[in-house]
């Protein structure tokens, strides 16, 4: 099966791509009037875009070129950080996410202004802002350029990240939550289906069965969890480290979170919720697998990065792997939209509008979409600079998860204490972020002799000890104030499930049975 | 190991999927709108229930208010009313009593002129005499009746009617009586307006009470004033 390079049908199929997802995602631009339309969809949308939006978000082009690659290199324990995403989504379901819709908050920081106060807000706010817009967008964006100069060698990367950022831009300035969310629907529903026929035309190459497929694989590549003196992921940092760097991704980082805040009901955001969490399990499959059953068919590629589009160029026909590139440009688009939509609603809400309170909602609508396109045009232009200087952007995107454990530490003490004031919580993540910075700086983990996925969970426990210290320091007197933001409060949220298969706790307890038996399976 | 070529089983497939998934979505779709219109239906509905129980109630506070105020008003404009018919009132008694002083004092100047009318010479007399025609023309009894009857009309109209209507048989001298009781006048003013004395008046009022056929226990005055 030669193919060399892309065959005329596989860009009329992208290029199709592109047109739908345009018109899909401009077809919401006259439903943005107002600030809540544009940032939250009215706070109308429903379990099925709740569900999928959340899973295409979490999908970028480096999740699926990386998690090949992680398979590739270190088998099936590539899908830990995906599983576990899982368990942390269900603790969001439970505790997290009926505040969220009890409060009708716009961002999450704005959480935060409620429990603690307004300097809380803002920094965790900032701290988001910076981490969307100079990480997480334009690492997506210079990720999938490179996949597609793969296959485009000719294109340039500046001119691809140009193109992707300002589609993705326009229908996001256009459309808001809205597009962002129901384009998401198609999108992952195209990575689910590119990555299940790439699935399928690996496992092809064992004649489509299962059991020949695991007996050409070594054992010790199907192995989810992994002694503590592992080089990549032993079990420590999986049990320790990734819950905290997951509770940062799935419950805090607006990123994620805005699709559940604009939930029509607390039964669709938990609906929602265990959709995406249910997606997320079945990444192990389509996405780890191929990576791990490549290494008999190619066990001498020099970049596992390479995986990826060796599968797909030297097995897919014309035609299929126009669908899976599209499928890689959706991953792309749906992680650039959700990041770009949801900085532009930490700046507009955290930012601009406490500053001009008497401006109308529809002033405010004007200003997210002007917001939303500068950062478009920010990211476009920035993310192809990485190249210049990629060994660092990949030390500084490791390091930041080291700046994680404060936020998490404050946002989880305030929620189990009602004790702890804002002046402890603001303390506590000001001298958190400076220990985490000397932490870097000193490269902490190879002083220790520990994994630095382990990292977090010191941090996230000395982090715990400030906070404790703090409180003492600086108790907070009036609890009074916080019924509504802490644990023990009543919310008063039960919404009575019709019949027993549309109660979210036998759901739940569905998905944990499938996570259990998956982890199970690969002991 | 060597590559299997699969193509055709992945065009298969890749076909076989996508009409799967895309008739799962219409599938899924459809139920979903079915269920989504049902109940955005329901919601409506319950919204219209609402607006127009809510748009009853103003309608039906306003329509009290509007009431309020008509009623109130008409309160008003009886009082006015009422108010007026007093100052009539008291104008028509005002008036009849200057009428009656001005006629007393014109009876008195005739008699006074008629005592030295024998003592003048015949030119004077003519003076004289043209001075008692003007008296007896402005202290006609007659014309005064029908100025008074005027008048009273205007502050109680129909009580000369009804009066009439009821009790055919009254004399005019009567009928002025009943007047001057409508109009409030004092006894001894009556008295004077009708050249007689307090207790003819009494007397005269008597016999009204018979004329009219009023039964014992029921005040004469009190039937008048209502009438």
């Amino acid at each position: 099966m030669e193919h060399s390079g892309l065959h005329v049908i596989d860009l009329t199929i992208v290029l199709w791509y592109v047109v739908i997802l345009l018109v899909i995602g401009l077809s919401f631009s006259s439903r943005t009037k107002t600030e809540s339309e544009l940032f939250l969809a009215g706070r109308r949308l429903t379990w099925p875009a709740i569900g999928f939006s959340l899973f295409a978000s979490n999908i970028s082009s480096t999740t699926i070129i990386g998690l090949a690659a992680f398979g590739y290199t270190y088998g099936v324990a590539a899908s830990n950080y995906e599983w576990m995403a899982t368990i942390i989504l269900i603790l969001g379901i439970f505790f997290f996410f009926p505040f969220y819709i009890k409060h009708r908050i716009t961002t999450v920081p704005e959480f935060l202004e409620k429990r603690y106060d307004a300097k809380v807000r803002k920094y965790v706010s900032v701290f988001t802002i910076l981490l969307s817009v100079v990480i997480d967008i334009a690492a997506s964006l210079y990720a999938g350029a490179l996949i597609i100069q793969v296959f485009y060698p000719n294109v340039q990367i500046w001119q691809t990240c140009m193109f992707l950022a300002v589609i993705a831009g326009i229908y996001t300035a256009a459309g808001g939550l809205a597009a962002v969310v129901y384009t998401d629907i198609l999108q992952s529903v195209l990575v689910l289906i590119g990555c299940f026929i790439l699935f399928l035309a690996v496992l092809g190459q064992y004649g489509f069965s299962w059991g020949n497929a695991v007996a050409h694989i070594d054992p010790k590549w199907m192995q989810m969890i992994l002694p503590s003196s592992d080089k990549h992921l032993p079990w420590t940092g999986t049990l320790f480290g990734l819950p905290i760097l997951g509770f940062y991704v799935w419950i805090i980082n607006q990123y994620i979170v805005q699709r559940i805040l604009a939930a029509r009901s607390i039964s669709h955001a938990r609906w929602g919720a265990i959709l995406g969490a249910g997606l997320k399990l079945t990444i192990l499959f389509l996405m780890v697998m191929p990576g791990v059953l490549a290494i008999p068919l190619f066990p001498d590629l020099d970049n596992p990065d390479k995986v990826f589009p060796t599968l797909m160029t030297s097995l897919l026909p014309p035609g299929v792997l126009g669908l899976l590139l599209a499928a890689i440009i959706a991953a792309i688009m749906s992680s650039l939209d959700s990041a770009l939509n949801s900085a532009s609603t930490l700046i507009v809400n955290d930012f601009l509008k406490p500053s001009f309170p008497e401006r109308s909602t529809k002033h405010f609508a004007k200003l997210g979409k002007y917001t939303t396109l500068i950062l478009m045009i920010f990211a476009g232009v920035w993310a192809p600079f990485i190249s210049r200087f990629e060994g660092i952007f990949v030390y500084v995107q490791v390091a930041l998860a080291y700046l994680i454990p404060p936020i998490v530490v404050i946002f989880l003490g305030g929620f189990v204490s009602r004790r702890v004031s804002g002046k402890a919580a603001f303390r506590t993540l000001i001298v958190g972020h400076l220990l985490s910075i000397v932490f870097i700086l000193w490269k902490m983990d190879d002083r220790m002799g520990i994994h630095y996925s382990v990292l977090p969970l010191i941090l996230f426990i000395l982090n715990a000890a400030l906070l404790a210290l703090m409180t003492y320091l600086y108790p907070n007197r009036d609890t009074k104030k916080l019924e509504d933001t802490t644990f023990y409060s009543n919310l008063g949220l039960q919404e009575k499930a019709s019949s027993w298969y549309l109660d979210y706790r036998v759901q739940v307890g569905v998905l944990l049975v499938l996570t259990i038996g998956l982890i199970l399976v690969f002991r | 190991m060597e590559l299997v070529d699969n193509t055709n089983i992945i065009y298969q497939y890749t076909i076989l999927i996508i009409f799967g998934v895309a008739l799962l979505f219409f599938i899924f779709m459809y139920r979903y709108s079915v269920a989504l219109r049902k109940s955005i239906l329901e919601e409506e509905e319950a919204k219209r229930l609402l607006t127009s129980n809510s748009f009853k109630l103003e309608k039906s506070v306003l329509e009290n208010q509007k009431l309020e105020a008509t009623q109130k008003m008409q309160r008003e404009r009886n009082l006015r009313l009422e108010q007026e018919v007093v100052l009539r009132n008291k104008e028509l008694v005002t008036s009849t009593l200057l009428i009656s002083k001005q006629k007393e004092i014109l009876a008195i100047i005739e008699k006074e002129t008629s005592q030295f009318s024998d003592l003048m010479q015949n030119t004077d007399r003519s003076v004289l005499k043209n001075i008692k025609r003007i008296i007896r023309t402005n202290s006609s009894i007659a014309n005064e009746w029908e100025d008074f009857k005027l008048h009273f009309d205007k502050v109680h109209p129909q009580f000369f009617k009804k009066l009439s209507e009821r009790h055919h048989t009254l004399s005019q001298h009567e009928i002025r009586h009943c007047a001057y009781i409508k109009m409030g006048l004092a006894t001894k003013e009556i008295a004077r307006l009708m050249n007689i004395n307090a207790t003819s008046v009494q007397i005269a009022r008597v016999r009204l009470k018979k004329k009219l056929e009023l039964p014992r226990e029921m005040d004469l005055i009190g039937y008048i004033l209502d009438l």
